[in-house]
């Protein structure tokens, strides 16, 4: 009787004991939930993620469920519940009586609810293997698309801000671009203006050479025909002289 | 004391002789005599016959070449050694054929462009001619560019050159070896120095000189010269290069003056020098200039031997002027019986060989005929572009023209006489440009200082 009792109260403490310790399990999930960091430039993925946290919530607090559920089967999967009383005396005697008679008799109709009690519990027990190891294929799926995401994330950004640095450059570059064109326009209109006062100087030289030549050309020319006038004189003075002489001679002859 | 030289502005570029491992040139970092005699010496000036004024006689600046004029012969035939650009061109008024020779070629183009009837690039220890080739060989301010070891050679050759009657006149920078020393005892900066001024690597003194002529000629005269007259120009190269100890309150003076107050001072100096060479005055020995004259015939007189001046003045011009004809145009810058009056500045630089004028200057001239006048005018006024040149052309006190010059270059100006005018004054013309202003090229103190008053630039002076 005490031990049906004992037994009894026992029960009770370590249903409440998994309760708590489900309790527990659960409140640190949404508390890591709550403080597990986010970065500010994923803030648009949190949108996204919501869904997908609160599914996996929800799915742990299923295979929680279920897993408190099992320590339930776990506990009265293969028997039938104890023969006890809470009276005593000759009372109780008759009640656990009643109740061998009355267990004696369902024994057809129990024994088939403990198989099946037994069944449940086994197919829930690997059901919530299943799931769990589900669960783990799904984290490592989930932790490597983590992975490839944070590194399409680094890609993404990355590639943004080489689409920054492009943009930057082509914008320097148009600058650039415009401000050589500028240059070019710049330098093409002061050589044209060089080109113009140079062609103008020349221009101008060559006048002035041409000028200066025409003078000196004159004078050239005048000196050359100032030496015909005197090689004429002496030609003639000279031919002068010569008839004199051959005069004389032929005078001094005679 | 300062070495003290003296040395005029040398008109030559001398000899090209190939000096000794160790001469004085290679000393004084002097690699090429030639190019350094081009640099220093060659210039466009005007040293043409026909373009001297009587009253240049005077000059300072030509009393050398004077005293050569006076004591060649008229007629002669003459060989100047190491011609330069032709300082000796005067001597073509005197007749006879003036050959030139010379180590630069550019020299000798300028020689012949100032009147020489030849010109020959050689060495003057190898003389391009025939034995007794000239009656005259004379030199200005050549000797005492010669290194020593070469002397006797060009002397040699002088000799060889020279006719058996000929007379040798030689105007030569010395030095004075009590008081300045010699080649051998300066520093080599110093040495770099002296040499880098005019080149003179052969200065000794006067009666090394005469000695050493005296080796190949029996007759040979000197006398030293230059010691009282020196160009304002001159006084101021001495006292700066040579370091000559003149007074410092009289060089200020010096450097103070107009082109006009230097032209008198040298005018003054040149005055006296001919004096002091009528007179026959023998100045007391200076180691600065001698005046040299060898001969192996007696020797006449020191100064005027052979003194005719006729050349130098402008023929009596009531004579007319030479035409080749009836219709040939003359032209007056180069006529010797044409006056230009003191309102022209003597041509300086070639080409074109143009007088610059002041504010009003004459030309006067004698033809049978005067139907048109042409002639070339050019300015450098720096304010034409905002203020064009007046100016007026007069005939006999007849205004023929009045114009304006607003652009720079030559003008080429053709006036036709008015027949009343031409037919006037029995064929004696005074022909008158008047410019409206003036202006100095150079007015400040410096020392390519210029501060005559010009006007217009005019030559090519054509009568027809």
């Amino acid at each position: 009787m005490g031990v049906g009792i004992l037994s009894e109260i026992m029960v009770d403490e370590e249903v409440e004991n998994i309760l708590a310790e489900i309790r527990d399990r659960v409140r640190s999930q949404e508390l890591n939930a709550s403080v597990n960091p986010v970065e500010e430039n994923e803030k648009s993925d949190r949108v996204s993620l919501a869904p997908r946290k609160a599914v996996e919530k929800s799915a742990n607090e299923v295979l929680a469920r279920i897993d408190s559920y099992l320590t339930v089967t776990s506990r009265a999967w293969d028997r039938l519940p104890p023969l006890v009383s809470n009276r005593s005396g000759n009372i109780a005697r008759i009640e656990l009586w009643v109740k061998r008679q009355i267990k004696r008799a369902s024994h057809w109709f129990t024994w088939e609810q403990v198989n099946f009690n037994a069944a449940a519990h086994h197919a829930l027990r690997d059901t919530v293997e299943a799931l769990t190891n589900y669960q783990q294929a799904l984290e490592a799926l989930r932790a490597e698309h983590d992975i490839q995401r944070s590194q399409l994330e680094e890609t993404q950004v990355s590639l943004q801000t080489q689409r920054e640095e492009l943009h930057a450059e082509r914008a320097r570059f148009k600058a650039q671009e415009a401000q050589r064109a500028t240059q070019v326009a710049a330098q093409r209109n002061e050589m044209d203006a060089r080109l113009s006062e140079i062609t103008r100087e020349m221009r101008e030289r060559i006048e002035h050479l041409q000028d200066e030549q025409r003078v000196c050309f004159k004078q050239l020319s005048l000196e050359a025909t100032e030496s015909a006038v005197m090689e004429d004189r002496a030609r003639r003075q000279t031919e002068k002289m010569i008839a004199e002489l051959r005069a004389r001679l032929d005078q001094g002859k005679q | 004391m300062t070495f003290l030289v003296f040395a005029f502005t040398c008109h030559f570029s001398l000899f090209n002789m190939s000096p000794p491992k160790d001469n004085l040139y290679q000393r004084a970092g002097i690699d090429s005599e030639a190019e350094f005699y081009r640099t220093k010496f060659v210039s466009d000036e005007v040293l043409d016959e026909r373009y001297f004024k009587g009253l240049d006689r005077f000059d300072i600046r030509f009393a050398r070449t004077l005293w050569v004029y006076d004591n060649v012969r008229a007629g002669s035939s003459v060989l100047d050694l190491g011609c330069g650009a032709g300082m000796l061109a005067l001597l073509k008024r005197k007749g006879g054929t003036l050959t030139g020779v010379d180590i630069s070629d550019e020299c000798v183009i300028s020689a012949r462009r100032n009147g020489y009837d030849a010109s020959y690039q050689a060495k003057l220890s190898q003389l391009p001619f025939p034995d007794a080739s000239f009656d005259h060989v004379v030199s200005l301010d050549v000797i005492g560019h010669i290194d020593f070891e070469e002397k006797d050679a060009v002397l040699a050759e002088v000799k060889r050159v020279l006719r058996p009657d000929g007379v040798t006149l030689h105007g030569i920078e010395c030095t004075d070896r009590s008081a300045r020393k010699n080649y051998d005892e300066m520093e080599p900066e110093e040495l770099r120095r002296f040499v880098e001024i005019d080149g003179h690597v052969g200065l000794e003194e006067e009666e090394e000189h005469a000695a050493r002529f005296g080796r190949f000629f029996t007759n040979v005269a000197w006398e030293p010269r230059y010691a009282l007259n020196l160009s304002s120009e001159e006084f101021l190269k001495q006292a700066d290069q040579y370091g000559l100890p003149f007074e410092d309150d009289f060089l200020d003076y010096l450097r103070g003056l107009s082109h006009s107050e230097r032209r008198a001072f040298d005018m003054a100096m040149g005055y006296v020098f001919n004096k002091i060479s009528d007179l026959h005055i023998r100045l007391p020995k200076s180691g600065l200039y001698v005046l040299l004259k060898a001969a192996n015939v007696p020797l006449g007189p020191f100064y005027n031997e052979h003194r005719d001046r006729s050349g130098l003045f402008s023929p009596d011009n009531r004579s007319e002027l030479a035409g080749g004809s009836e219709s040939e145009p003359v032209c007056l810058d180069r006529s010797p019986r044409v006056t230009f009056d003191d309102g022209w500045y003597e041509p300086n630089l070639l080409p074109p060989i143009a007088r610059w004028m002041s504010r009003a200057g004459r030309v006067s001239f004698r033809s049978p005929r005067l139907s048109a006048i042409s002639l070339d005018i050019s300015t450098h006024l720096p304010d034409l572009g905002e203020k064009p040149l007046g100016l007026e052309l007069f005939l006999n006190g007849t205004r023929l023209c009045a114009l304006s010059l607003f652009r720079y270059g030559w003008l080429e100006l053709r006036v036709p006489v008015p027949q009343s005018v031409s037919a006037t004054d029995g064929g004696e013309f005074v022909l008158e440009l008047r410019a409206e202003r003036t202006w100095q090229p150079r007015p400040t103190k410096d020392e390519t200082r210029d501060d005559r008053e010009l006007s217009v630039a005019v030559c090519n002076i054509v009568i027809e």
